[in-house]
């Protein structure tokens, strides 16, 4: 009984777990989507000083759920998005609006897809 | 790759806790369902245990989902029949009254070859001793042999067993009193140093081994002692 007792309380945690990191799997790909909108619409701008700046927030922002992303999304999805960043930083230094422009396009890419994996849907579980 | 040595241990400890929270049937004999968890745990601790990219949660969640199912299954057949039936199968008839039922060798795909392996590893060498033969739903055969190539029991000789029943207590280990078992056995500390003195033995921490038998005897073995043979 005792083990039936843990395995229920286990289930429970399971659940409720998998539960709460969808959603703050969502919220962080929903933020990081809408900071990299406002790269993008600074560099339309032609605000190279202010797309910085808020790349500086996306920075800070990664570095405070890095310890959450890594304990549940696979290491390599952030090594990608880490390293899109840093590339978009340098075309944002160099003025290369362009290329800037489609790597936050990219990175748009790489945001939604965060959470697509634990979406619960039929082509997930296939 | 000190990593590696982390989440191994974390991992491994995983693996320890869920089989423990199985049981111990399940490591001693295993149903068909619980070869299939073990086999998958084994599995699933293995790869995030090698590759650091892989989030250690994406082995340890699968584990413990696995093993509150096999639970969850274990406590569904001791409930219902049916699901016991359904989950582990029914023991299977081989030998009824001396005669092999073909039947269900074939549904077994058991040839007479395997049986006969079988009868040898339960130490029956001649299937005419056997009256009744059963595979168990673990795989292993039970076997009850025929009245008169059955071994002699003392109830058939109407004899009273002279040895007491019950459990032979560990007293000493390695030079540490277990107080515990000393209690249970009835005896006490001034008993055990009145025969350690008996055996010229006068520090408990030169013992290596102490056991209070069935019978309230106890038996002694000195650190060190060799085997004068």
């Amino acid at each position: 009984m005792k083990s039936v007792v843990m395995a229920a309380v286990i289930a429970v945690l399971i659940v409720a777990g998998s539960i709460w990191y969808e959603s703050g799997i969502h919220r962080v790909s929903d933020n990081l989507f809408s900071m990299n909108e406002g790269v993008k619409v600074a560099l339309e701008d032609n605000d190279f000083e202010g797309a910085r700046e808020k790349m500086d927030n996306i920075y800070l922002y990664l570095d405070k759920k890095r310890a959450a992303l890594s304990a549940t999304d696979n290491h390599e999805a952030i090594d990608k998005i880490e390293l899109s960043l840093n590339e978009l930083y340098e075309y944002i230094k160099g003025g290369h609006k362009t290329d800037a422009l489609s790597k936050c396009s990219m990175l748009e890419f790489l945001y939604k897809h965060l959470p697509k994996d634990y979406e619960m849907k039929l082509e997930n579980i296939l | 790759m000190l990593i590696l040595v982390i989440r191994t241990l974390i991992l491994y400890l995983t693996v320890i806790i869920s089989m423990r929270i199985m049981g111990k049937r399940q490591i001693g004999e295993l149903q068909p369902s619980e070869l299939v968890v073990a086999i998958m745990i084994s599995d699933l601790a293995s790869v995030p245990m090698q590759s650091i990219d892989i989030p250690i949660l994406s082995g340890i969640v699968p584990v413990l989902t696995l093993i509150v199912a096999e639970v969850m299954m274990s406590y569904l057949s001791v409930k219902s029949k049916k699901m016991r039936t359904l989950i582990a199968g029914e023991p299977s008839v081989i030998i009824y009254n001396g005669h092999i039922n073909e039947g269900e060798l074939k549904k077994l795909r058991f040839n007479i070859n395997d049986l006969l392996e079988e009868l040898r590893l339960n130490n029956i060498f001649d299937i005419s001793e056997v009256d009744t033969a059963i595979i168990e739903t673990s795989g292993k055969l039970s076997v009850i042999q025929k009245e008169r190539d059955r071994g002699v029991t003392l109830s058939d000789l109407n004899i009273e067993p002279k040895a007491k029943t019950g459990l032979s207590r560990l007293i000493i280990d390695c030079g540490q009193v277990n107080t515990e078992e000393l209690s249970k056995s009835g005896k006490n500390m001034a008993w055990v140093i009145k025969k350690l003195n008996e055996q010229n033995i006068p520090d408990i921490k030169d013992v290596l081994i102490a056991v209070i038998n069935r019978e309230g005897e106890l038996y002694i073995q000195k650190k060190g002692e060799v085997d004068k043979k």
